[in-house]
């Protein structure tokens, strides 16, 4: 295997029908060697079958499928450089922790010995090493994922799949194994490429990841990018809290893109992308940067403003939502840090400004 | 950054994940293919085939000791034009009164281990129905014979107690004895295939038809008839066509007048007319299908496969 | 609604009438047991216990031939059928396709609603036209080889059986193979097992209990079953055919009586102590199921 090649997931035109539903439509992604990777999207939108794919448990209907440069499309689970980690806690329940682990190194035919030199190693690794006796059925959900990701990692293979690991686990124990997982995955250095819908956990772990929704890879970034600067639309509406509105392109001047609202018109940079006259366009813009002026309060010259009407305040705790209506009955949201006690009341049905820098507007094409 | 580590494969290990050649691939999944479909194509030939051409074979003409290829009505118009037709429509039913008993008998039990038995023990106690299913046909049925005869069990132990003063003679060979041989035999059916439907009918409903008030008369038939249909309804035609299929029953236990579908079958492979037997068999299938098409427009009888999904 | 006493005691009578329902189908096996036993055999005003008859049916040279080929079909069933279900009952798990279920469930279940005398017929003639098909096949290519392939024998009996028992089988498994999560196959494979190595060493391990079941009764109603036997069998004479044929012409013998109890017997304690396992072993299974829904909540 070419430990030097820097793609370790290379991935063209990649696509899965089940009968007539499209799962996957034409994927092209590229994952860097001993990058953790996520691929992040809603329920249903074929991030697992992609995952699946690369794992091998389902054949692609079309597209090609490199792992470190070798093409594995046709390749069974067990020919190829990876290894995987499932929701549910599929741990062989007629072995004892230590079996599970080691199952793997067994298949390879490794001496007695040196399977039990491993599996401790990966054991204590994986912070089991008190309880390789015991059966899966007497472990925690946690600690059924670990045994889980030991048995995985003790193989030493290439690419580790992860999917949708800590979906069973509680929220408190998700949050601390999140972090358990990156350092791990920065300790050993192999490529992770992990599953999930929920967006801190994303976050938390990627170097990069992948936005999948209805069988289409949507955008590919680092989490930055994704949070600050997305490209679709669809990326601004699921990462984050966004205000979007969709109007169309009613003028071009220089970078500039006027766009008609129907209830008003907002100019945006068009960030180097080539909008036409009359295309349909949405812009964001993220509801922690949008202020809400007060009556008579004077917007300051490079702010977006637009009139609406006061809703209502949603307390958060560490943020406090401030939602009102524009003019065309859609809703806008300002979130503000809590100023403790006091939250900065607004009357209900009280005409405000909701207003924002200019320059933070994305435009979005698609 | 990425270490180079060392493969397990340099440890001394084997190296299994090395790829396989597209050829190898290629053969492998056809074999898979093959093996899998093995039962599917097993069943066409020798199962789904034969019965479909009995309909075939029923209009051949006979000969002498076989039958040769034609086309000839003559073997229906012998099935449906003498004593046979009587025979076949009798025989429906005792076979309906036999339903309707193993139902009366043998769903309650269903219904009252599904509802009143913990869950683990369910399946234990439906095992305990296995039991007679395990010792064969004919020795059970014959085993009726002292049972019910003149000077049977039954009829010693009647009179042992004084209930009667006189054997009883009508539950041997007449049309009754085969009705009570197809229950002890069929009734088990009625057990499983109830307590399957019964899964149907989740148990809370009866916390909720309790926390109504509703009285019990109008629970079962509000409630759990109309979730157990399909169950029953498959149950009951299982019991329905071995009824009138079953030679043996009328053999042993009945009397001159109990001849069923099966009997005449068999009889007529005994005297060679062999047409007749596949008419019989066709009009059968017929019956079968006849009647699980009618039960699937009722209840949609995929709903008695959901357990085992 | 009453209060919980008489409740008890409608529970307790559902109970008796339960256990009263499944005596009185075994009753004539009982008394045929019972009749086994006397010296005088049935219908004798006195009983005297013996065990004669039973060191009689091994004397029996006919009863002892007829179960030689009994045991010889059973095995050969056996071994053929559970393997035939088990590849099917995979297979319907495996299928994504409703279709394919709907076709593999309907075909695997249906010899269930088809009455043996009427498969039984069915398939004589299919085989009897088949014999005849390579007859003349071989008449015409002028080798004979193949000529008595289809003849009635061990092979018509043994497709008989098999059509037979092949749905008691596919549902047994079937329903063990629920409680086993695919996962783990997969899990199996990713650490390298061929498809082949993940069911032996994971998969068949989970479901071993059913498959043993399937054996078991497949072994047990291959042995009792008389009429597609007996139709297919050609020339051959097994338990059932033998005790028929006494039965309906000079009446049981004593030794017929005796080889009934002592089958009938077997049969049951097989069965008996398969429900007395599957008890012990749900048992454990229902902890373990208890166990993984509700993991230790520590980590």
């Amino acid at each position: 295997m070419n430990q030097k090649n820097d793609i370790a997931v290379q991935v063209s035109g990649l696509a899965k029908n089940y009968g007539a539903v499209q799962a996957l439509r034409g994927v092209d992604l590229t994952i860097g060697a001993g990058e953790y990777f996520v691929l992040l999207g809603p329920s249903g939108g074929g991030k697992t079958t992609l995952l699946r794919l690369l794992g091998g448990f389902i054949r692609p209907t079309a597209g090609q499928i490199l792992l470190h440069g070798r093409d594995v499309s046709e390749q069974p689970p067990n020919r190829r450089p990876t290894s995987m980690v499932f929701q549910s806690f599929a741990l062989f329940p007629h072995m004892t922790v230590a079996q599970n682990v080691g199952y793997g190194l067994r298949l390879r035919r490794l001496p007695k010995a040196e399977i039990a030199a491993r599996v401790d190693a990966m054991l204590e690794m994986v912070g089991l090493k008190d309880l390789a006796d015991r059966m899966p059925h007497a472990l925690s959900g946690g600690q059924q994922q670990r045994v889980q990701l030991g048995r995985s990692l003790v193989l030493e293979a290439d690419i580790l799949l992860l999917d949708e690991p800590l979906a069973a686990l509680d929220a408190k124990l998700r949050k601390d194994m999140c972090l358990e997982l990156k350092h791990l995955q920065e300790q050993i250095g192999i490529t992770f490429v992990h599953v999930t819908h929920n967006q801190e956990e994303a976050m938390t772990v990627a170097d990069n990841m992948a936005i999948i929704a209805d069988g289409v890879l949507v955008e590919t970034g680092t989490a930055q990018d994704l949070y600050e600067n997305p490209q679709a639309r669809f990326t601004a509406d699921f990462i984050g809290e966004n205000n979007i509105f969709d109007g169309r392109v009613s003028g071009l001047t220089g970078s500039g893109v006027e766009i008609d609202l129907g209830f008003a018109k907002f100019t945006v940079d068009a960030q180097g992308q080539t909008p036409r006259v009359s295309d349909m366009v949405s812009v964001s813009i993220r509801s922690e940067l949008v202020r809400v002026l007060g009556p008579g309060e004077a917007p300051e010259a490079l702010l977006q403003t637009v009139p609406a009407t006061y809703g209502e305040a949603v307390y958060l705790g560490l943020a406090t939502s401030h939602v009102a209506k524009l003019a065309n009955g859609d809703n806008i949201v300002a979130r503000h840090v809590s100023r403790g006690g006091t939250s900065d009341d607004f009357e209900a049905e009280a005409p405000l400004t909701y207003a924002w820098p200019r320059t933070q507007m994305r435009l979005h094409l698609s | 950054m990425i270490k180079v580590r060392p493969q397990l494969g340099g440890m001394g290990g084997s190296d299994i994940t090395a790829p396989i050649p597209a050829s190898r691939l290629r053969w492998q999944r056809g074999l898979s293919r093959a093996l899998f479909l093995l039962p599917i194509i097993f069943m066409m030939v020798f199962f789904a085939l034969p019965l479909a051409l009995t309909v075939v074979w029923s209009v051949f003409e006979r000969t002498m000791f076989w039958m040769k290829p034609g086309f000839t009505l003559f073997s229906y118009e012998n099935f449906f034009f003498s004593a046979r037709l009587d025979n076949f429509l009798s025989s429906m039913m005792h076979s309906s009164v036999s339903v309707v008993v193993s139902f009366v008998l043998g769903f309650p039990i269903a219904v009252f281990i599904r509802r009143r038995i913990p869950q683990v023990a369910q399946h234990r106690v439906i095992l305990l129905f296995i039991l007679p299913f395990m010792v064969s046909e004919i020795i059970r049925i014959f085993a009726l014979r002292p049972v019910l005869q003149r000077t049977g069990l039954v009829n010693t132990v009647l009179l042992e107690l004084g209930v009667i003063t006189e054997p009883i003679t009508a539950i041997l060979y007449t049309p009754m004895g085969v009705i009570i041989g197809e229950v002890m035999s069929f009734l088990p059916f009625i057990v499983f295939a109830g307590f399957l439907a019964m899964e149907a009918v989740p148990k809370y409903i009866f916390e909720i038809c309790d926390d109504l008030g509703a009285p019990r008369h109008r629970v079962f038939i509000d409630v759990i008839l109309p979730l157990a249909a399909p169950g029953i309804f498959a149950g009951g035609v299982f019991i329905f066509v071995n009824g009138l299929g079953v030679a043996l029953l009328p053999n042993i236990l009945g009397g001159p007048g109990a001849v069923n579908a099966g009997l005449i079958a068999t009889q007529a492979i005994a005297a060679l007319d062999f047409p007749l037997a596949m008419a019989v068999s066709a009009i059968m299938m017929a019956t079968l299908l006849a009647l699980l098409y009618l039960g699937h427009r009722l209840f949609n009888l995929t709903r008695i496969l959901s357990p085992i999904n | 609604m009453g209060d919980d006493y008489t409740r008890l005691w409608t529970y307790r009578l559902k109970w008796l009438y339960t256990l009263l329902v499944v005596f009185t189908l075994m009753l004539p096996v009982f008394y045929v047991i019972y009749i086994s036993f006397n010296q005088n055999g049935f219908g004798a005003r006195d009983y005297v216990f013996t065990f004669e008859w039973y060191s009689g049916i091994f004397t029996d040279l006919l009863l002892m031939n007829a179960l030689g080929n009994t045991m010889l079909l059973a095995a050969i069933t056996t071994v053929l059928a559970v393997p035939l279900g088990l590849i099917a009952a995979k297979f319907y798990k495996a299928t994504g396709t409703d279709r394919a279920k709907l076709l593999t469930v309907s075909l695997l279940l249906s010899p269930l609603f088809v009455p043996a005398d009427i498969l039984g017929s069915a398939l004589l003639v299919f085989f009897k036209n088949l014999n005849i098909a390579c007859a003349t096949a071989g008449e015409w290519l002028g080798v004979s080889w193949f000529e008595t392939w289809f003849e009635l024998g061990y092979f018509s009996a043994l497709v008989g059986l098999i059509i037979y028992t092949i749905p008691y089988i596919f549902v047994v498994i079937l329903i063990t193979m629920g409680r086993y999560k695919e996962q783990q196959s997969e899990a199996a494979r990713s650490c390298g097992a061929t498809a082949w190595q993940a069911f032996y060493q994971i998969e068949f391990p989970q479901i071993r209990a059913g498959v043993f079941s399937a054996c078991a009764f497949t072994v047990i109603l291959s042995f009792n079953e008389y009429t597609r036997t007996s139709l297919l069998k050609g020339g051959y004479d097994t338990i059932t055919s033998v005790l028929i044929s006494q039965m309906l012409n000079e009446g049981m013998s004593e030794q017929s009586y005796a080889m009934s109890s002592l089958i009938s017997f077997i049969a049951i304690a097989v069965i008996g102590s398969i429900i007395i396992y599957t008890l012990v072993h749900t048992d454990r299974l229902e902890r373990e199921a208890r166990a993984k829904a509700q993991p230790v909540m520590s980590s």
